[in-house]
């Protein structure tokens, strides 16, 4: 009898990972469902020449341009003239600052205009008829349907099979530690109430018909919850708040960006509360491990840092129409200069450089410039430079980096420790609570991916890896079907945060980077961060086209 | 939004940059997953991590450590346990030259599939049998008694190591709170003296100044000097335990002259005794199967006549390493060719089935020529004849020298021998030294001669 224990266990070990491998596969392939071909929209029909347009997107710059998404060749047309962009209510067109104007109906257009079917526009000397797709003269595909891979969603299913894998994590602690079983089986069930009932709001309350990302998101949790479950249950508790609020603030920010042009309104607002934040965090803020990031009031303690991830997102995205009419970049450099500069000065250096990428993203997807990529990290080398002459005591950080497996009692402790239990693990991992990591300081936060490794094995971390950058993935994806390119820049912006500060951890945890001492997006103990990073993947949903425009029936 | 769509591309660099990272992880962890997972900072393997271990034997099948009911048992000998302390290591790692430390791999079955705790079934341990016998090493620490010192003693012919102990030891099964590093009862307890440290050799030196003569003058042997007990060098002074008076080189290296052996030095001069202790092995780490010993050191490079001369006798900042002493002994036994030492014996499965032998790893280098091999043997006969006596090691037609290497002002010197049998069914080696002792014939000569008759079965 004593025998099948270890048969048992093993087998439920690579049981969990081929669930957890097949719960991935089938949420991404399922991205697939529902989601609208390349087809036309609408059309534009060239008075004279009966030259057919296809307007494709949700938001199409016309000019002479060749990159402009309708191109026309009229020396009197600009190259950048004007945006035509589907809302809610219909389709709008504006006037980007053209040279000779929009003419709609042979009236000049200013601003904001709505057009309807059968109108006229003018750009230049070319005249152009408004039509729907099915009155194409060429475009056959329109038989095509409507919708490819037309199967049934399920992502209630991919839900129970998420609530599977924690029963089989809570069979391996039954196993592995029988006498805590109860302990440990009571949060994850909680946590599994709270991911039903957030699937049932967003199901019936909010008529999603979609709930891959968030199944993704639940799986990872699922992961980490269970290793921080094993190690101290008390920590549990905030971490299950946590992720309620991180619930909360993804459908709140998703139903407060279905509009993307209201978003503008609040932009100026949110920056301001985000500086004032990080004035607080600077006055506030106590030192916690050498970084002054946290504030506390009333025994609650929160990093402001991880908020303001989302208000930066929110002040850097905007439209087509924005990005056309004010081309300057000023306002958002000043702002992210700001947030970089204050993450500096509370020595949060590995929130810094997130910043960095997301700004680095923003500010290319915007303006399309070269030139500011190479001036914006030319400026970030040279800040770099001037901390570390003023702050010698930073290379400390960099002082073992590559080498921190040869002082693994002295600055290469942490990572010498990731390396020698991560090889511990094998493909299988020691299992849940038996590892040796989860002892080493901040193991449950900056340590996290290390300790999946050693206790769940290498496929499962690999996995946790593999998740997040198939967000990115998927982010990517978006980028030319969502719904405006505030939703293209902000997923785009998101993803390149989770995945860069996952990339921080596991590769400075590891000593492939210097250790900074982030978390991994919604695996670690942190309860700012689960929000955050729920705030994050609001805006990669978003950027879904079948987020709003798929009903349940 | 097509431009939007292009420029989104950044992402795809961020993402292919941290695929790329991954399998730089992957990588790595493949390619050192043994040394991550095996080094003594992982506690998987401390304490009761190594019931997992196979066993280790000595050359006659004794067993010196094994795993029963997941716990980690040594010999039952308690005088077993400490003499191979150092060879066979303890629970907690402490010995990094040790088996259990530095062939973990191999008494783990470790690989990256399934980690450092894989399933019963699953598990693949190793067994390693070594050159050592476990009764001479015994009858060795018993020798040593409280001092703290180094016995080494290996087979000239084929290279094993018969017998290793360190000292001070103690017990696997009770390993020492060390409070105060000073505390003289544990200093340096934690390494192996014979491996991994090197001591002042004094005159066991004499025979490497007598060797370098040998392989570059052709008069060496009957190369005279006066030693009238002071010699002045550099208007600072070269003394001796007596006033020999004319000696050649044999009966220098029997009496142990000072002035000899320094004038030799001197006369011999910087680059050719340089040249020549390099080409000994000094200043190297040698290798002893997976082990890296201390390395001796000898440099004049920088030095004046006085320093040279007092280099020659195994002073100024002379040093060597008992296990390098045992492998320029054994080409001075072996005619100048001397086999690489070795502990490791035979790696086998559980299943019996034979993994590493070391019939297929034999190594030696050639260190002197014949004829400087063969004098210097019969130079340290002659020693062994006319100052010893045989009866330190009857029947072993013994060849040896003594050596008293003087330290500090406040500590007593270390007392040397080294030689051997040159007999054909006893090609044995030996190395004794004894820290902050006394002279090298009182103290190391009378436990080289109870572990030698001891092996050779001498009654």
């Amino acid at each position: 009898m004593t025998d099948l224990v270890p048969i048992i266990l093993f087998s439920l070990k690579v049981l969990t990972i081929i669930l957890a491998i097949l719960i991935v596969y089938f949420s991404f392939k399922s991205t697939k469902n529902f989601s609208r071909n390349r087809r036309t929209l609408i059309l534009l029909e060239d008075i004279n020449t009966k030259e057919e347009l296809p307007i494709l997107y949700w938001e199409n710059t016309v000019g002479r341009n060749k990159h402009c998404d309708i191109k026309i060749n009229d020396p009197a047309i600009s190259r950048e003239h004007a945006v035509i962009f589907r809302r809610k209510e219909g389709w709008f067109i504006t006037d980007t600052n053209s040279k000779y104007g929009v003419f709609l109906n042979g009236e000049k257009i200013n601003g904001k205009t709505k057009i309807f079917i059968n109108d006229i526009i003018t750009l230049g000397e070319t005249s152009l008829v408004l039509k729907t797709a099915d009155q194409s003269k060429e475009i056959s595909s329109n038989k095509e349907k409507l919708f490819k891979n037309v199967k049934p969603l399920r992502p209630g299913k991919i839900l129970f099979f998420i609530t599977l894998l924690n029963l089989l994590f809570i069979g391996e602690t039954f196993i592995i530690k029988p006498n805590s079983v109860i302990n440990v089986a009571f949060p994850i069930i909680i946590f599994l109430a709270t991911c039903w009932i957030f699937f049932f709001i967003s199901k019936y309350l909010f008529s999603r018909a979609t709930f891959e990302i968030e199944n993704l998101a639940i799986l990872l949790i699922s992961i980490g919850l269970n290793v921080i479950v094993n190690y101290k249950v008390e920590l549990i508790f905030s971490q299950l708040i946590s992720i309620a609020l991180g619930m909360i603030c993804f459908l709140f920010i998703i139903w407060f960006i279905k509009n993307p042009d209201n978003v503008k309104k609040f932009r100026l607002l949110i920056a301001i509360i985000a500086v004032i934040f990080f004035v607080i965090n600077l006055l506030f803020a106590k030192e916690i491990n050498g970084s002054r990031n946290w504030i506390s009031f009333g025994g609650l303690s929160l990093q402001p840092s991880e908020f303001i991830k989302i208000a930066f997102i929110f002040v850097g995205a905007s439209t087509l129409e924005d990005l056309q009419t004010t081309k300057n970049l000023t306002g958002f450099i000043l702002f992210s200069a700001i947030c970089i500069g204050a993450l500096f000065l509370m020595k949060d250096f590995g929130t810094a450089c997130v910043f960095f990428v997301g700004f680095l993203v923003i500010a290319f997807m915007r303006s399309g410039s070269i030139r500011t990529l190479i001036f914006s990290c030319a400026t970030a080398i040279l800040g770099s430079f001037l901390v570390l002459t003023f702050k010698p005591y930073i290379k400390d950080r960099f002082a073992v980096w590559g080498h921190a497996f040869e002082y693994p009692n002295a600055a290469g402790y942490q990572q010498a420790r990731v390396l020698s239990y991560c090889a511990s693990g094998g493909l299988f991992g020691v299992g849940l609570g038996n590892g040796y990591l989860q002892y080493i300081f901040a193991s449950m936060s900056d340590l996290m991916f290390g300790v999946i490794c050693e206790e769940l094995g290498f496929i499962m971390a690999m996995l946790v890896a593999l998740t997040i950058t198939g967000f990115a993935f998927f982010a990517r994806g978006q980028s030319i079907k969502s719904r405006s390119t505030f939703y293209s820049i902000s997923s785009c912006a998101a993803a390149a945060m989770l995945i860069f500060q996952a990339a921080l951890h596991i590769f400075g945890s590891t000593d492939i980077l210097p250790l900074t001492g982030v978390t991994l997006p919604f695996v670690s103990l942190g309860g700012s961060s689960m929000i955050s990073s729920f705030g994050l993947l609001a805006f990669i949903k978003a950027s879904d086209e079948r987020t709003y425009a798929i009903r349940r029936n | 939004m097509r431009e939007t769509r292009i420029r989104s591309i950044i992402l795809s660099f961020i993402i292919f940059g941290f695929l790329f990272g991954l399998g730089l992880l992957s990588f790595k962890l493949f390619v050192n997953s043994a040394t991550y997972a095996l080094s003594p900072i992982n506690r998987h393997l401390l304490g009761n991590g190594l019931s997992r271990a196979g066993d280790i034997l000595d050359r006659n099948n004794v067993v010196l450590a094994h795993s029963e009911d997941e716990k980690r048992l040594y010999n039952q000998d308690v005088n077993i346990r400490k003499a191979l302390l150092h060879t066979v290591g303890d629970n907690e790692s402490h010995i990094q030259t040790s088996i259990q430390s530095l062939y973990r791999n191999e008494l783990y079955g470790y690989n990256f599939i399934f980690g450092i705790d894989p399933p019963e079934f699953l598990k693949n341990s190793n067994n390693i049998k070594l050159t050592i016998d476990s009764n001479i090493c015994k009858i060795a620490l018993n020798a040593l008694g409280n001092n703290r010192g180094a016995v080494c003693v290996c087979n000239y012919k084929t290279g094993e190591i018969i017998c290793m102990v360190s000292t001070p030891t103690y017990d696997p099964y009770k390993p020492p709170v060390i409070t105060n590093d000073k505390d003289p009862n544990y200093e340096g307890v934690y390494l192996n003296r014979v491996l991994s440290c090197s001591f002042t050799p004094g005159s066991v030196f004499k025979v490497v100044t007598a060797a370098c003569a040998l392989e570059n003058e052709q008069d060496a042997e009957d190369r005279i000097y006066t030693c009238k007990k002071i010699m002045d060098v550099d208007n600072k002074k070269i003394t001796c335990m007596a006033a020999h008076g004319e000696k050649d080189l044999k009966n220098a290296l029997m009496r142990s002259c000072n002035i000899y052996f320094a004038s030799l030095a001197i006369d011999l001069g910087k680059d050719k005794m340089n040249s020549f202790t390099n080409s000994l092995l000094f200043n190297k780490r040698l290798q002893i199967d997976k082990i890296s010993t201390k390395e001796s050191n000898y440099n004049v490079t920088n030095s004046n006549n006085y320093e040279l001369g007092w280099s020659g006798v195994g002073q100024y900042t002379d040093l060597l390493n008992p296990m390098h002493s045992i492998v320029i002994l054994n080409a001075i036994a072996n005619s100048g060719e001397s086999i690489d030492p070795y502990l490791i014996k035979e790696i086998s499965e559980s299943d019996g089935t034979i993994k590493y032998h070391i019939d297929n790893n034999i190594n030696s280098h050639t260190l002197l020529t014949k004829s400087t091999a063969d004098k210097l043997k019969s130079m340290m006969r002659y020693n062994v004849q006319k100052n010893y006596g045989d009866s330190l090691f009857p029947g072993l037609n013994a060849f040896a020298k003594t050596g008293t290497g003087e330290t500090s002002e406040n500590k007593k010197p270390n007392a040397w021998i080294f030689g051997g049998s040159t007999n054909e069914n006893t090609p044995y080696s030996f190395c004794v030294v004894v820290e902050d002792s006394g002279f090298g014939i009182n103290v190391a000569g009378p436990i080289a001669s109870t572990v030698m008759k001891a092996l050779c079965k001498v009654k």
